[in-house]
């Protein structure tokens, strides 16, 4: 993808070492993120979005790790976090800005801490867990603003409350007295963003911001973060496993499943050209996508196999419709590019598979209306898929 | 707020009341009074009471009434300050006391700071450095500790400064400043011998803090919203001193007003054993002799200080944790 990156993602492998075996959360994951832009990472729960969210701060809580990749974060203009060397020499632009690799800092350093909250801020899906119960909203928010910037007390307090009226909180003065449990759902995730905002990040990750909430009060947090994202051009990564706000909020998407990104492309390419089998079937399982989608299952086949029990081959052959019985349970896939912009990390997809051609793999509405009629596989029911594992 | 002060400190007064009859019917629970033990007692001794002498003293003590009419006049004269002559002891029971309950406090509040002392940093240690080595070496000494009888821990302690140091490591005062007048003197010879009490009454204690603050903070600390804390850039010990320690500290603070009780029950057997001047083995022998006066107003004053205690750390809860603050006003 384009070189115009702030955040880039490359490759994360963030392994859990637990008493039962190696969870492979997250097991070769990569994107670039560029300003101004807004990621989507979708996947069923469990594929490891939240640990990626994680890994990308640096606060992995222990047992886990990351084991592999590298997280390059671009330095502002102006503040340079990485030591540019001596400072008498002349600036020599391409020494000034060389990436930080995250994922090398030191985890408890001072340095991996300024840009935690100060760079790159994290908001939760859990809006009422996430904040202090024993803190006013101020109080949380005004902390945040002295460990990102030279302010007084009292300043901070003055523009903890400005964050919050910016965020849409009425009466902030009022609301920076509040404890969460007095504030509504939706308020409490204002509250939050409000937090994450005070230390003017760069990049926002919002790990399901909306699915603790109510419809009304989901649409009116996803008009804010869309807001905010334009009027403080900053880069945003959105987690979900709703396509629905992928498609209403994302520029690029990233497809997960069992800690690996399986297809990566614009938003466009993502719903009108999906290549990935699994990326199809989260296409067909969302409601309302008109007559075709309801002919269809309302839901992909099978659940997710158990963390340490990881299938060979293609991890998501036990639920595949294209599945290839000798190759997806053998090979594990390579990421390919199939258009310019679209990274895809299928067997069927690869070019010297023969067998594939395209005619073979018929366009995306075809799939959704044949979805028993596939080539090759003859006519796996979904219970017949599970049994395969 | 205001609605809940006013309901806490209702419901210690009827507290107060419901301890006050219990520790009277308590003490007329067994069969006969302490002039019938009295008389007993004479008449093992070879020189019974004469039966009209036996009739003066029940009168006297208002034993020929009903229960609650004898209830209703100790209650009058404890509200009056008066609380009473051990039978027995033929002394006014406040002079009995006086100086064994502030004795007694000093070695609960030397203990309970012994306690805190130790389980506060153990506690928070076994928390974040969870299942290494030190972690299984504390939890070891805990169950030790929860484990091994106070009195045993006393007699060691006793045992050990005798052969280390050949001193005699009991009592609460040096022979030379018990009768004497409270003066500076006195009482910086109190707080020398404090430390060895505090350690054998604090140890059971303290081992059992070390638990729960252990399992509060492991609770706390695998919340969101230390992650979030986390995320904003804060530094560990920021992080933990600020947030999930003042959580995990609530019932650490709620369970001190039971110390009280807990570590006067608890020093009887230890008071005896390390001689300590404390009223623990004076209410035993009270209620072994059925000393009405000596025996209820003890009962009560501990019960007294057990409420009081209670409520003191409930008033600390409510400025720590705004959630009680806050619940208790909708
Ligand atoms: N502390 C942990 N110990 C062991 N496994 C974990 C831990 N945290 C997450 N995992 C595992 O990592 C995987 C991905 O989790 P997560 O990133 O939370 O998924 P998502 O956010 O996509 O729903 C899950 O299989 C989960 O079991
Ligand atoms: S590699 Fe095979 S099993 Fe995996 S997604 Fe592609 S077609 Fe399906
Ligand atoms: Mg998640």
């Amino acid at each position: 993808m384009s070189e115009d990156w702030i955040l880039s993602v490359r490759d994360l492998k963030t392994h859990f070492f637990t008493r039962e075996g190696v969870v492979r959360a997250v097991d070769g994951v990569g994107f670039d993120l560029a300003p101004g832009r807004v990621l989507g990472i979708v996947g069923e729960s469990g594929c490891g979005k939240s640990v990626t969210a994680l890994s990308i701060l640096g606060i992995v809580d222990h047992p886990g790790r990351i084991v592999d990749g590298r997280i390059l974060l671009r330095p502002a203009h102006g503040d340079t976090p990485v030591d540019p060397g001596h400072g008498d020499t002349p600036v020599d632009l391409a020494r000034l800005d060389p990436p930080v690799d995250l994922a090398r800092l030191d985890p408890t350093g001072r340095q991996i801490r300024s840009i935690r909250g100060g760079e790159i801020a994290l908001i939760f899906q859990e809006p009422m867990a996430s904040l202090s119960p024993v803190h006013t909203i101020g109080q949380q928010i005004s902390e945040t603003i002295r460990l990102h910037r030279r302010v007084g007390r009292r300043r901070s307090r003055e523009q903890a409350v400005e964050v919050l009226r910016s965020v849409g909180v009425p009466d902030p003065e009022e609301g920076a007295k509040l404890y969460p449990f007095q504030l509504s759902g939706g308020l409490r995730q204002r509250a939050l963003i409000a937090q994450a905002l005070a230390g003017e990040p760069r990049v926002l990750i919002a790990d399901e911001p909306t699915t603790a909430l109510d419809v009304t009060t989901q649409a009116q947090i996803l008009d804010l973060l869309r807001d905010l994202q334009k009027r403080r051009g900053m880069a945003v990564i959105l987690i979900t496993h709703d396509l629905g706000v992928i498609a209403e909020m994302a520029d690029e998407v990233l497809v997960m499943y069992l800690g690996k990104g399986v297809e990566r492309a614009p938003v466009d390419l993502i719903f009108h050209s999906p290549e990935h089998p699994y990326t199809r079937a989260l296409l067909n399982s969302m409601p309302g996508l008109g007559a075709a989608a309801k002919q269809a299952l309302p839901s992909i086949s099978g659940t997710v196999p158990p963390a340490f029990r990881r299938p060979a081959g293609c991890s998501f052959h036990p639920r595949c419709l294209e599945f290839l019985e000798g190759t997806c349970n053998r090979r594990e896939p390579e990421p390919v590019m199939v258009r310019p912009d679209q990274e895809v990390l299928c067997l069927r997809r690869e070019p010297e598979e023969p067998s594939q051609t395209r005619k073979n793999c018929p366009k995306t509405d075809k799939v959704y209306r044949n979805r028993t009629l596939r080539p090759e596989s003859g006519h796996f029911s979904p219970i017949e898929q599970e049994s395969r594992d | 707020m205001a609605a809940y002060l006013r309901r806490r400190l209702l419901q210690a007064a009827l507290t107060i009341w419901a301890i006050s009859i219990i520790s009277f019917v308590l003490i007329e629970l067994p069969p006969g009074d302490f002039v019938t033990s009295y008389v007993d007692r004479r008449a093992s001794q070879g020189i019974p009471l004469p039966p009209d002498e036996v009739q003066v003293l029940r009168v006297r003590y208002g034993l020929d009434q009903p229960a609650a009419q004898r209830y209703l006049i100790w209650m009058g004269r404890l509200l009056q300050g008066d609380l009473g002559v051990s039978w027995i002891r033929g002394q006014p029971v406040s002079e009995i006391i006086s100086d064994r309950l502030w004795l007694t406090m000093a070695v609960s509040l030397a203990a309970i700071l012994f306690t805190w002392a130790v389980a506060l940093p153990v506690g928070i240690y076994s928390a974040i450095r969870q299942y290494s080595a030190g972690d299984y070496l504390f939890t070891l000494l805990c169950f030790a500790g929860v484990g091994v009888p106070n009195f045993l821990l006393g007699l060691l302690v006793m045992y050990l400064g005798f052969v280390w140091f050949d001193a005699d490591v009991g009592g609460l005062l040096s022979a030379r400043y018990v009768d004497a007048p409270w003066n500076a003197a006195k009482l910086w010879d109190l707080i020398q011998h404090l430390p060895l009490p505090a350690l054998v009454l604090g140890t059971g204690g303290t081992a059992y803090m070390i638990r729960i603050l252990r399992a509060n903070l492991l609770d706390e600390l695998s919340k969101p919203y230390v992650l979030t804390a986390r995320a904003k850039g804060l530094s560990e010990v920021r992080l933990l001193l600020r947030y999930p320690l003042r959580v995990a500290l609530n019932p650490f603070v709620s369970t001190a007003g039971y110390l009280l009780p807990y570590l006067v029950s608890g020093s009887i057997i230890v008071s005896m054993v390390m001689s300590l001047p404390t009223v623990a083995p004076v209410l035993l022998s009270a209620l072994m002799d059925q000393d009405l006066y000596l025996a209820g107003t003890l009962v009560l004053l501990l019960g007294i200080l057990t409420v009081v205690g209670t409520l003191i750390s409930d008033l600390l809860l409510l400025r720590i944790d705004p959630r009680i603050r806050f619940r208790g006003t909708s």
